[in-house]
């Protein structure tokens, strides 16, 4: 594919420009959200307890959005809170991603006893419902940004190891790669240079989809209180948090609410314009 | 095609076997001592030392998990310490309350997705159908946590039309229901949408047409099946999605199941109970999986006789 | 003979995207009543689009008349209401779809592909549909026991032959018959056809033939009609045309058929492609592959002229 149509592409895809559009603002905001926010977003003025939204009465020194129950400015929060989604997110996808791709590498390429290994522990994995499986572990092993990062991995390579599975044993056998191995190339040469460029584009759809699933969980599990620890700002805690006061303070849970969907909606949005964009035979 | 569903049960029990190792594994990872865990503070060396041997933790693991599995399969699942019930008493008294919701869940989202997704592929690129992808969209995107509190502020706190939580009548039951079959309602339609988008594009739609069959006959039983195929084969999937949002749902509406006894199970440190939940779900999950793959070959004739 | 099907100067268009394909740009075609019709041509010359425009089921929102008359039996089909129309196709008009393997719906019980017309048309019940059903598949040679199995269980052949009972369910006035063995096997070829003749004999119902095997047409049909670019080149009986071609695509038609008899010859074929419909050249649409091209043909559209009784070619310079 030439540059033009690629191009061509991206300026007829209305998923993917919004998505990519958005998912940028959000990712700046939340890289410089301690540089704008007006106020703490830790210690709050009990004075200023479940404060209503003022809008922009008070200017950026205001509390546009209101405050928590601990008279926190809600604004101020919901962009600190993205931090730690982002965070979460960012190094969930990454670590499954890279772990995903080798492991399935690995059982497409070599087949065999490996393979049905991976693939059954592929099979336990999927067989525990996603987040009763992290919500569990993390119940037992403790609440912290590395168990909670290690345990969404735990079950988030698998879906890349399949695809790239599936891809490579579609690839394996087919005459071009047959035709390196003629001409001598070894196993890890292959793999790199004919199979992987080949399900890049599969992986890159899959990740951004990923990513808004990975914020998601994060949010249940902050929710349900053994997600991100509670003295740091999360849009899970938040909601959690201000759910008892809905009804005398809804802003409490709405921004935060608000705030997670249109970023889980943003990567979504991008996740199908990408599809657009570098897959479009593959379109449903 | 029997051969092809022994060979289906029998990954399932490997599966099985494979969670059961997770769930134990799980418990014997906690940080502490199990049996100090369940003797006062004040206990001295002896007392935990025999509670150990009572509780076998003494022994090599593996030795540990086969007293264990022989437990299981007899039904005993342990003990809750903090219920002081056997888990399984527990489990199974909660679980009717979840598979009634999730039931009346899954049932609320086909009533919705299948006539819209087939509205929408029909007429595809009209206002309806961008509508239906909107909704996909959004449905994907939404936490069940803040779907669930914004129906309770509108329609419990602002109109007073639902109670906000608790169970009883059958209102109880509307507001979770929406939440726990809302992200299935938005792949419904989405599937139902690209089948109904597929299917038409087929010959055999345009020879039943040349036949002098309707429109609307066409659309509603000879396409109508074929796109409906697909559908079929996530719900299996969707029974551990809705096992997974029971959590968070029955949390935030206090509907009795098993979600919310997880949620009570994790805040009182209940590890003989998480474990079982773990393992109970688990089995369930994959069980429904394999009655969802045989079903199929027995729908999809393609597949039944080859 | 009295004319059952007549289609006069019609004109096809498909449009997707911003793209426009003109696929049938004035065809003219008169069938009458018990009469056998073929209709030859390469892919993409319009014929299933002619067939579709009879049936009135191009595409929607993507095939268009845009311009002539189609009138079945003295009443025009472009006219008609959905539900007239409906009651005319499958009844007194039917297709036999190209490809036997995707013209049956995978899902349902061949039985019922053919008790559905009767059910619809007939308006019988249940158990008389399939009492009668069983009669039309007797008749295409398939056992009972076979009713309640499902398309892939059948091979192509046996398919087609479905896909013919459930044409001929209500004794149509016409069969349209649209490449019916070109997916298949030589032999099953030749049983299929030597089927659809006895029926056509038995029922005397019209037919068009759409085929690119010349030979099917000299076995089955009274008139041919050649088709190139959206147009009919040459029309006439089958005799005539196939004796004494006239347009040069029809020689090389012609010429392109291996001979059994006599010196073996280098096999000719015409050069080029068939025309693309979505950049038409301009005059006789036929000129770029035309050895006689002439200035005439590159500039002007061909007009149709009588040769011989009922023998008619659109062509400025025809062999003579």
């Amino acid at each position: 594919m030439n540059s033009r149509t690629l191009f061509r592409r991206i300026r007829k895809s209305s998923f993917f420009l919004i998505g990519i559009i958005t998912v940028l603002i959000i990712v700046t905001l939340a890289i410089i959200s301690p540089m704008i926010v007006a106020h703490d977003a830790y210690i709050g003025d009990l004075e200023l307890r479940l404060k209503e939204p003022e809008g922009f009465a008070g200017g950026w020194e205001g509390y546009i959005l209101g405050c928590d129950p601990l008279g926190r400015d809600v604004l101020t929060r919901v962009l600190i809170g993205s931090r730690a989604s982002m965070l979460i997110a960012l190094t969930v996808v990454g670590i499954t991603l890279v772990t995903g791709t080798i492991l399935g590498l690995i059982s497409g390429y070599y087949g065999g006893l490996v393979d049905m290994c991976l693939m059954r522990l592929c099979d336990i994995l999927m067989a525990t419902p996603g987040l009763l499986l992290a919500v569990c572990v993390v119940a037992v092993l403790g609440s912290n940004f590395v168990n909670l990062i290690i345990v969404l991995s735990i079950t988030g390579w698998v879906r890349y190891a399949r695809l790239v599975r599936g891809n490579v044993l579609a690839i394996r056998n087919s005459e071009y790669i047959q035709a390196s191995r003629v001409l001598g190339a070894g196993n890890a040469h292959i793999i790199l240079t004919q199979v992987l460029p080949n399900i890049t584009t599969p992986l890159i759809i899959q990740a951004s989809q990923q990513f808004g699933n990975v914020i998601l969980i994060e949010a249940g599990m902050s929710f349900l209180g053994v997600g991100v620890p509670i003295s740091t700002p999360s849009w899970g805690g938040m909601i959690s948090a201000g759910r008892e006061y809905i009804a005398t303070a809804p802003w409490v849970v709405i921004a935060p609410g608000v705030a997670l969907m249109i970023t889980v909606l943003a990567f979504n949005f991008l996740g199908d314009g990408l599809r657009d964009v570098l897959d479009p035979k593959n379109k449903n | 095609m029997l051969q092809k569903i022994i060979r289906r049960a029998l990954a399932t029990v490997v599966v099985l076997i494979g969670v059961s190792i997770i769930a134990f594994l799980l418990v014997r990872l906690a940080p502490g001592d199990p049996a100090k865990l369940m003797l006062p503070d004040t206990a001295t060396e002896e007392t935990i030392q025999a509670m150990r041997e009572k509780m076998g933790t003494d022994k090599p693991l593996f030795i540990q998990y086969l007293t264990y599995m022989k437990n299981v399969l007899k039904g005993d699942l342990g003990t809750s310490y903090h219920y002081n019930r056997s888990c399984s008493q527990l489990i199974f008294s909660r679980l009717p309350s979840t598979a009634k919701l999730a039931g009346f869940g899954m049932l609320l989202s086909l009533c919705f997705s299948i006539p819209l997704g087939m509205i929408a592929g029909i007429k595809k690129g009209s206002f309806i159908d961008t509508l239906s992808m909107f909704f996909a969209m959004i449905g994907q995107s939404m936490s069940h946590v803040w779907l669930g509190l914004m129906l309770i502020l509108i329609f419990a706190v602002n109109l007073k039309w639902l109670p906000s939580m608790g169970t009883g009548t059958f209102k109880h039951m509307i507001m979770p229901a929406i939440v726990i079959g809302f992200q299935f309602s938005a792949l419904a339609t989405r599937m139902v949408r690209s089948g109904m988008i597929d299917v038409l594009q087929e010959d055999y739609i345009t020879a039943t047409r040349a036949k002098g069959i309707s429109k609307f006959k066409v659309y509603t039983k000879y396409a109508f099946k074929n796109a409906l195929l697909p559908v079929v084969t996530v719900v299996g999937s969707q029974v551990g999605a809705m096992m997974s949002g029971s959590m968070v749902i029955e949390t935030v509406f206090s509907w009795p199941g098993i979600g919310s006894l997880t949620t009570q199970a994790i805040y009182n440190r209940d590890y003989q109970l998480i474990q079982s939940i773990l393992l109970i779900s688990a089995t369930i999950f994959v069980v429904c999986n394999l009655l969802v793959d045989i079903l199929y070959t027995f729908i999809d004739p393609r597949i039944s006789f080859n | 003979m009295e004319d059952l099907l007549k289609i006069e100067d019609l004109y096809v268009e498909y449009r997707v995207g911003g793209t426009v394909a003109k696929a049938i740009n004035g065809v003219d075609l008169t069938i009458g009543k018990g009469e056998a019709l073929g209709l030859v041509g390469e892919s993409g010359a319009g014929k299933t689009t002619t067939a579709l425009s009879v049936l009135n089921l191009l595409p929607e929102k993507i095939g268009f008349i845009t311009k002539g008359k189609i009138t079945f039996d003295g009443r025009s089909v472009l006219d008609m209401s959905d539900k007239e129309m409906s009651g005319i196709r499958g009844s007194k008009i039917s297709m036999v779809f190209q490809n036997p393997l995707t013209s049956l719906n995978p899902v349902f019980t061949v039985g019922h592909q053919v008790e559905m017309v009767l059910e619809h048309h007939k308006h019988l019940n249940k158990k008389e549909a399939r009492a009668e059903a069983v009669k039309l598949f007797a008749m295409v040679g398939i056992p009972e026991y076979r009713l309640n199995d499902y398309p892939h269980q059948f091979s192509g052949g046996m398919r087609q032959r479905v896909g013919i009972a459930a044409a001929l369910a209500c004794s149509p006035e016409l069969l349209i018959a649209d490449e019916p063995t070109t997916a298949l096997d030589v032999t099953i070829q030749a049983q299929i056809l030597e089927m659809m003749k006895d029926l056509q004999k038995q029922y005397s119902t019209s037919l068009l033939m759409i085929t690119h095997n010349l030979g099917i047409i000299a076995e089955l049909c009274q008139k041919v009609a050649i088709m190139y670019g959206g147009k009919i080149v040459e029309y006439g009986t089958v005799e005539e045309v196939f004796n004494h071609p006239k347009h040069w695509y029809t020689i090389g038609l012609i010429n392109a058929i291996p001979k059994l008899k006599g010196e073996r010859e280098r096999l000719e074929s015409i050069p080029g492609l068939v025309a693309n419909s979505q950049d038409l050249p301009g005059g006789c649409s036929f000129h770029p592959r035309c050895r006689y091209c002439t200035e005439q043909c590159m500039n002007e559209i061909p007009a149709t002229e009588e040769v011989a009784e009922g023998h008619y070619v659109a062509c400025w310079n025809r062999r003579t």
